[in-house]
């Protein structure tokens, strides 16, 4: 699969934020438009979609907003293997592990009403690239849906993806430490103190995102 | 019978002023935001285009494609979704001091209408075709845009359009919906941070919102406001 990069690129041009590159192929309302327009694909391509015009106007604006010409180059795409519908979306936090399993607590996504549950997972359900991820602390989220194979074929899947963000600068952790003594302070006066001096942490410890 | 959308997409776009030769997957799995393996060689990528006025490549779940003033980060996979989300704000935490002063939150989605009448109400229902008498021969909706101020704080707007599916034939619907921020000040605005705080706080909102405007265009109930 070939694609043609563009490497001199008006910088005017690149302002949507827009994912919309296909032009419309085929039109809405009489029966026989949708053979009509088939046939007649490209030929009609002579006006200016209003995407790019300048005649739309939004509430409370008197003069016509000017729409910048969206510049899109082909972009790859993932791969379409099937498609996956999500019928549960559960957040977790590992509580803790072992070289079998982990334990962890859930937020059903899906419905917020219901209560956490806690739940074990073997290792073995945990993809190799997010087994190194496992902490305690760590947060993932489960996914359980249909997955539709390109074939057709469909099959209940449960996925397991393990959230992926970057070590907390120091500047963030001395931000977020100044922000809970100031809260401390204010619910437990003398009593929170003592409990932040109680919770100090090792300076040497991991400092990735806990839940 | 109502059915999901065929084929759904999301999409994060940044604008702003990026150096595309840095986003190698090679610097995503230094740090650690895609699975590598124990030499930080990332596993899994398709297709990798590294310029330095275009990177592009994908793996199974996402694409990346960064030019100068563009990063465009999307996925077909729903159980990606959240980690899309994930991807977009630690790249920009860890550089932030890109300057992005745009963002877009972008869902595509493209229903198969269960027969021709049902393809042709949504036409007529969202473009009455009375207002055309005399003015057209056999007209017809090939491409509706509609625009609405945004109901929170943030500066933008929700955007929403509405034509033929390419993807899916016959009777194939596609819906986008963009939803649009900026930045409050681009003169002052110094970084990435106020962007992806937004997206940090908007992403499962937008999303949902999102899905439930297209359901409710396919399907013409629950007008959502």
């Amino acid at each position: 699969m070939s694609i043609s990069v563009q490497t001199q690129v008006p910088q005017e041009e690149i302002v949507t934020t827009e994912e919309h590159e296909k032009p419309p192929m085929m039109l809405f309302a009489p029966e026989d438009f949708e053979k009509k327009a088939s046939k007649q694909e490209g030929e009609n391509d002579t006006y200016e979609s209003s995407l790019n015009g300048d005649l739309d106007t939004v509430p409370g604006e008197e003069k016509p907003r000017q729409y910048d010409i969206p510049m899109i180059l082909p972009q790859s795409q993932p791969d379409p293997r099937g498609k996956f519908e999500v019928l549960q979306l559960y957040e977790g936090v590992v509580l803790s592990a072992n070289n079998h399993s982990m334990w962890a607590r859930l937020v059903n996504k899906t419905n917020e009403l219901e209560e956490d549950e806690e739940a074990e997972f073997p290792l073995e359900e945990i993809s190799y690239g997010d087994r190194k991820l496992i902490e305690n602390g760590a947060v993932f989220y489960w996914y359980i849906g249909y997955y539709d194979s390109a074939s057709g074929q469909r099959t209940r899947e449960s996925k397991i993806r393990f959230r992926r963000l970057p070590a907390l600068s120091d500047d963030v952790i001395k931000k977020a430490r100044m922000k809970a003594e100031d809260i401390m302070k204010r619910f437990s006066g003398d009593q929170g103190d003592a409990f932040l001096d109680a919770t100090q942490t090792d300076p040497n410890e991991k400092k990735f995102v806990k839940a | 019978m109502k059915t999901s959308p065929e084929l759904e997409q999301a999409s994060i776009v940044f604008l702003g002023s990026f150096n595309p030769a840095i986003f190698h997957p090679s610097w995503f799995a230094a740090h650690d935001l895609i699975p590598c393996d124990d030499q930080k060689v990332p596993k899994g990528i398709n297709r990798t285009l590294v310029l330095p006025e275009i990177t592009d490549f994908s793996t199974e779940d996402f694409s990346l494609q960064v030019q100068a003033q563009r990063f465009a980060l999307r996925t077909t996979n729903a159980s990606f979704y959240e980690s899309l989300r994930d991807l977009a704000y630690s790249t920009f935490s860890i550089l932030h001091h890109t300057p992005i002063i745009k963002m877009g939150l972008n869902r595509d989605f493209h229903f198969r209408m269960p027969d021709i009448d049902a393809w042709h109400e949504i036409g007529h229902r969202l473009a009455p075709k009375e207002h055309w008498k005399g003015l057209l021969h056999h007209p017809g909706l090939r491409h509706l845009s509609m625009e609405g101020e945004r109901q929170d704080d943030y500066k933008g707007f929700i955007r929403v359009i509405v034509e033929p599916s390419n993807e899916i034939k016959p009777h194939g619907v596609h819906i986008g919906v963009n939803d649009h921020y900026e930045v409050h000040d681009p003169e002052k605005n110094k970084g990435s941070i106020e962007l992806i705080e937004i997206l940090q706080k908007m992403w499962s909102k937008s999303i949902n919102s999102a899905s439930k405007t297209a359901q409710t265009i396919i399907w013409g109930e629950e007008m959502t406001t």
